[in-house]
């Protein structure tokens, strides 16, 4: 009674400091914690509560230093525990989480709940043996309890799952974890579904369909009642593994019954079906297969589907089994079948399914699945039949509008089909042939004027909903960007811009408008709009990894530095957020005993671990924060030691890397003999990859030549005190480093960069316009600058190399001379007497910005070492007076680099301003870039506020580069010896 | 024509066509994977043919005693495969699985502006049971419509019986 009374009293004195905590009042937390400290002195849990406090107020030093402390005493009451733990999580600490819990352990062996946080700690770590010793010693410990055992099992399943020998795995851990389990199911000691559930994991990935059949049917399979029909479900893709071909045809056809419309159930009833049919199976007489209801037949299953299409009971007529008849006749064409007799023409049966269903919007998407059944004479039949069933197109002079939104919609199937048949639309068409561009513009005008007359047909929607004459507009824009690829004539791209801004305003939540806007503004160069288009889409949390890229490959690209470093930092917040947060749910999985969820958590957890996006993303924010704000050497080395980059090691791990972008988001009607968005996004990752690896050794040379630069005379690391001589010398990591990169300029090469012809699909990197430039060339000679000088730095300036002193004087300043005179150029260029817009000045001005930047960045470094060098010898020169050593030309050589850089730099700045519409003095909207589409007011409204907004991106831009090279101007100003 | 099968965290890297809807929400991951976890059977999703994600329904089951339910916490449906009685199908599934497990009536919250789900949900067999005030934030808040449908162990229908006032979102149990 005595020690109960003791802990009310500890929970009564520490309850003031909990509920300030829990309203977030830490400054009060800490008062109340000395308050309770001042009693008694040695309380622990109101020390790590006033660490809590402390850490929550960014103090986490003073935080640390506490933990710390009451860490060696090895606690073992909950409450300390629980928020040492909360501690720790909240600063990804997670082994000393698992290091508590062990020491607390030792001192009270027998208790349960610090042995099943251990358990738990480790799940966080992924430590799946320790795991599974955990929960072996919890199950002696409480050995009635089921679950713990089932960790266990759990565990060594995870072993097997993580495991680099896949022999091992299964001859090892996954029978270990069968026999436990059989072990069990022997003793009739399975209580729980969850458990059935992992022994059915087990039996599936030892491949032991027999078994797991077995289970599903026999008494324990009773128990699986969670997910809806499991049993069933389950036995028949069993019987599917092991060719039982009459039962999985069963249990499908009975499944069918029920839910006549489920897709994946016709294809298993239609293989299962053939498979018999094939086999030339027949029910056995005497046995219970008479009874079942099984297809074995054409015939039959023909009848089945007739069934299902007349099943008056249900209200909706089903899809599917229309399309089952479409898939019975492929399945029969590739085995070259003789019962094609039994079913209608494909022809037929397509238009039959328009009939009822081309005014649904997803009746594209099922067509399109199938018309490739047809041959190109077909395919033209099926359009111009098609055609005929929608009276209202008949005329188009003038133009009759669709009277309901069925029309409408059939009719908007019709011209998806077409386009997606290679034949755009045109009524009567004698061959299958491509529109002419004229044919294009008018077919695309009429489509925009339909958009436009359409509208009224959606005035009761809401605000959130979509407009059903949008896919008029983007029609008309697919069609509009064929001609602009056909004639890479500019002028369209503006008539496209201005046509999608048409069309999200009159929808304003069609994302499909907003996609497209984002990726024509940025290939026109203008970054300013596309803010507020993504932001109004409300793209966060995991997006931020599948769709980031849509902004992210631009941002930094076209100049707009602030708003780069805003937008990879809420990207990053959210890897790093949630890989913190998403542990907690493998814990949750096993004390719930989902135990099928554990694998998939720890595999998606790794793909946004090494997702592209995450490296990209994270390689970007370093250099930019490396160059942006930095206009002095100092501030460069302060922010290369707050970067905690290790040079040595790249953090990607490109083999393991993930490519989680999203390109299907985007609706593409296009034939697809023109494309493979697959093929697009591989090569698309390729590229990426190598673009990134240039950015990593990047960033890593910069590191490591401040480094370099900062390390007194002796060559070894300091490390916390201690010196450290197995690390590789920074000298040798720069030269390793630098061989690295020029390596991997030679693959870069012999890269093939892809047409950027699909604006559906990934944008390209910069890497194209990188190589192409000097830039690598320029940052890789300035490494020699470093390399030379630090050698000189250890020789002496009697080791001055002739040649490598002329590198010096000359190859930097004149690659960076020579990079801003081939790249600056006016905004506007002329083509046969028509001025358009430019684009890709911006980038490449932008480019060669950040590489003069770097090479800023490496000057300082060997202003660093040089300094001193000079000093000594000026020193040395003031005592001898009357033979003072000549100076040695490299301190004259290297003011000619900085020199030069600051002239290339300026000349920079100037061709920046050259950009700018304002100093120019020019209106863009008024210079006539774009030609009007259409001939109305709306258009010319609309057409002047994209002026005007692109003429805005444009200053922005040039505004924040020529900044940005101001400071690099006064920081290579700080240089002159 | 539809395959329904039981959501997977790699349906997160794809359901972006489901999600860009405006009343949509996308939540935080830990939000899913906290349904995934504990509820894994009432999280559900809809592919068509051609593997794109068409919708998905999203819930638990909760509540004590005579309020032990089934609960929809999201349904959403993309805007081309809208108007196919999808939705219609998934909520299906939710009851028969709140029907195993032995629950009283499934319960939802819907916008009152949402004309369109309300109308749906009432053909679905769901009556309004109470209206709870401002339930939804935002730029205007909203009220929202808790909508119940009894299951058959709850043979009269006690838990339909619609209350006569509005409530405040402190109020829900």
């Amino acid at each position: 009674m005595a020690s109960r009374s003791h802990v009310d009293v500890n929970e009564r004195r520490l309850r003031p400091i909990y509920d300030c905590l829990d309203n977030g009042n830490n400054k009060k937390a800490i008062q109340e914690a000395d308050k309770v400290l001042k009693k008694q002195r040695d309380l622990q849990c109101a020390k790590v509560l006033k660490a809590l406090a402390l850490l929550r107020l960014g103090r986490h030093d003073d935080s640390t230093a506490i933990l710390q402390e009451v860490h060696t005493q090895h606690p073992t009451d909950e409450p300390t525990l629980q928020a040492m733990a909360i501690c720790y999580r909240e600063v990804h600490k997670l082994e000393l989480i698992a290091n508590m819990y062990e020491n607390a352990h030792k001192a009270r062996p027998d208790n349960e709940e610090i042995l099943s946080a251990l358990f738990m700690s480790y799940v966080r770590l992924g430590d799946y043996k320790k795991q599974q010793q955990t929960a072996m010693v919890l199950h002696k410990l409480r050995p009635q309890k089921n679950p713990y055992y089932f960790w266990a099992v759990m565990s060594i399943v995870m072993q097997a799952h993580s495991c680099q020998d896949k022999k091992l795995a299964k001859t090892m851990f996954l029978p270990l974890a069968e026999r436990m389990t059989q072990k069990y199911f022997k003793e009739e000691k399975i209580e729980a579904e969850a458990e059935v559930q992992l022994y059915l994991i087990i039996l599936e990935l030892l491949e032991k369909w027999e078994a797991a059949l077995d289970l599903i049917q026999g008494p324990l399979g009773e128990k699986i009642v969670s997910e809806y029909n499991y049993q069933k479900i389950k036995a028949a893709e069993l019987y599917s593994k092991l060719e039982k071909w009459h039962k999985a045809n069963a249990i499908y056809k009975d499944l069918l019954k029920s839910n006549p419309d489920h897709w994946r159930y016709w294809q298993e009833y239609l293989k299962s079906m053939l498979n018999l049919s094939a086999a030339g199976w027949t029910p056995d007489n005497d046995s219970q297969e008479q009874m079942e209801d099984i297809d074995y037949t054409e015939e039959q299953g023909l009848k089945f589907i007739q069934k299902c299409l007349q099943d008056t009971e249900n209200p909706r007529t089903p899809r599917a089994p229309y399309l089952a008849k479409l898939e019975l006749i492929r399945l029969l064409r590739e085995n070259g079948s003789d019962k094609l007799h039994l079913l209608e023409e494909p022809l037929q049966l397509l238009e039959e399914y328009f009939d009822i269903y081309g005014h649904k919007f997803c009746c594209f998407a099922d067509l399109k699945l199938f018309v490739d059944l047809l041959d190109d004479k077909e395919q033209i039949k099926l359009i111009e039949n098609l055609s005929e069933k929608i009276h209202f197109i008949k005329d188009v002079n003038p133009i009759v509008d669709a009277q309901d939104t069925k029309e409408l919609q059939r009719h908007v199937t019709l011209l998806q089909l077409s386009r997606y048949l290679n034949m755009h639309g045109s009524l009567s068409i004698e061959g299958k042939i491509t529109l002419s561009i004229e044919e294009k513009i008018t077919l695309s005008k009429e489509l925009i004027h339909r958009h436009k007359n359409s509208l009224d047909l959606g005035k009761e929607l809401l605000s959130t909903d979509m407009q059903y004459a949008d896919n008029y507009m983007l029609l008309a824009v697919a069609l509009l960007v064929d001609v602009w690829q056909e004639t890479g004539d500019n002028k369209v791209a503006w008539q496209i811009i201005v046509q999608l801004e048409k069309g999200v305003r009159a929808s304003t939540s069609s994302y499909q408008f907003k996609f497209l806007l984002i990726r024509m503004y940025c290939t026109m160069g203008a970054f300013g709009p596309c803010l507020s288009l993504y932001d109004g889409m409300e793209i966060k949390h995991v997006m931020n990894d599948t769709l980031g890229h849509i902004v992210s490959n631009h941002v930094t690209r076209l100049g707009h530095f602030m708003a780069a470093c805003a937008m990879y930092g809420s990207m990053l917040r959210f890897f790093t957020v949630n890989h913190k947060e998403t542990t907690e749910y493998l814990i949750a999985s096993y004390k719930y005993g989902s135990f099928s969820k554990i694998q998939e958590f720890v595999r998606f957890r790794e793909k946004l671990q090494n997702s592209l996006q995450y490296a990209s993303a994270t390689a970007e924010r370093l250099l930019l924060d490396l160059v942006l704000e930095t206009n002095s050497h100092t501030a460069t080395e302060q922010m290369v030691s707050y970067m905690e980059i290790d040079p040595e090691k790249d953090k990607t791990v490109f083999d393991e890397l993930c490519d989680n972008r999203d390109f299907a988001v985007m609706t593409v009607w296009d034939p697809p003999e023109r494309y493979s968005m697959e093929q697009f996004q591989e090569k698309s990752f390729e590229e990426e990859k190598a673009w990134l690896r240039i950015r990593n050794l990047t960033l890593r040379l910069l590191a490591a030549s401040v480094m370099l630069g900062r390390q007194p005379e002796s060559d070894t690391h300091a490390n916390n005190g201690v010196t450290t001589n197995d690390k590789t010398p920074m000298h040798e990591v720069v030269q390793n480093l630098q061989q690295q990169l020029s390596n991997h300029f030679k693959h870069c090469k012999s890269l093939k960069i892809q047409e950027q012809n699909l604006i559906h699909g990934p944008f390209r990197t910069r890497l194209g316009t990188y190589m192409n430039s000097h830039h690598g060339q320029m940052f890789v000679h300035m490494v020699d600058n470093v390399t030379y000088t630090h050698m000189l730095q250890e020789g002496g300036v009697d080791k001055v190399d002739n040649e490598k002193e002329e590198a010096m004087r000359m190859s930097v300043p004149s690659l960076a001379e020579e990079m801003v005179l081939r790249h600056k150029g006016s905004l506007f260029v002329t083509e046969n007497d028509r001025k358009s817009l430019n684009p890709s000045v911006l980038e490449n001005l932008v480019l060669v910005a950040e590489s003069i930047s770097h090479a800023t960045v490496l000057a300082g470094v060997c202003h660093k070492m040089l300094k001193p060098m000079k000093l000594s010898r000026t020193r040395k020169g003031k005592k001898k007076k009357d033979n003072a050593p000549p100076m040695p030309s490299t301190f004259e050589n290297f003011n000619t680099l900085v020199n030069g850089l600051e002239k290339a730099a300026h000349n920079l700045h100037s061709a920046m301003f050259q950009l700018d519409p304002l100093f120019l003095a020019v209106d863009l909207g008024s210079l006539n870039l774009s030609e009007s589409l259409l001939d109305t007011e709306e258009d010319a409204q609309i057409e002047k506020e994209v002026w005007d907004s692109v003429q805005r991106s444009y200053q922005h831009s040039v505004r924040e580069v020529t900044e940005f090279l101001h400071n690099k101007m006064q920081y290579l100003n700080s240089l002159l010896l | 024509m539809t395959t329904i099968r039981p959501f997977t965290c790699e349906d997160l890297f794809k359901f972006n066509k489901v999600n860009l809807d405006p009343l949509t929400e996308t939540y935080g991951l830990p939000f899913y994977m906290q349904y995934l976890a504990h509820w894994p059977e009432y999280f559900q999703i809809a592919e068509s043919p051609s593997g794109e994600i068409m919708g998905y329904i999203m819930g638990k089951a909760e509540g004590s005693g005579e309020l032990w339910h089934g609960h929809v916490t999201a349904l959403t449906v993309a805007p081309e495969f809208r108007r196919i009685g999808l939705a219609a199908q998934l909520m299906n599934i939710l009851e028969e699985i709140s029907e195993t497990k032995r629950c009283f009536f499934v319960d939802l919250f819907v916008r009152v502006s949402n004309k369109v789900a309300v109308d749906m949900y009432n053909k679905l067999g769901y009556t309004v049971y109470r209206r709870v005030i401002e339930y939804y934030s935002g730029e205007e808040d909203e009220d929202a419509f808790d909508m119940r449908k009894a299951l058959s162990r709850d043979q009269d229908k006690k838990s339909m019986v619609p209350l006569p006032h509005p409530v405040r979102p402190d109020e829900l149990e």
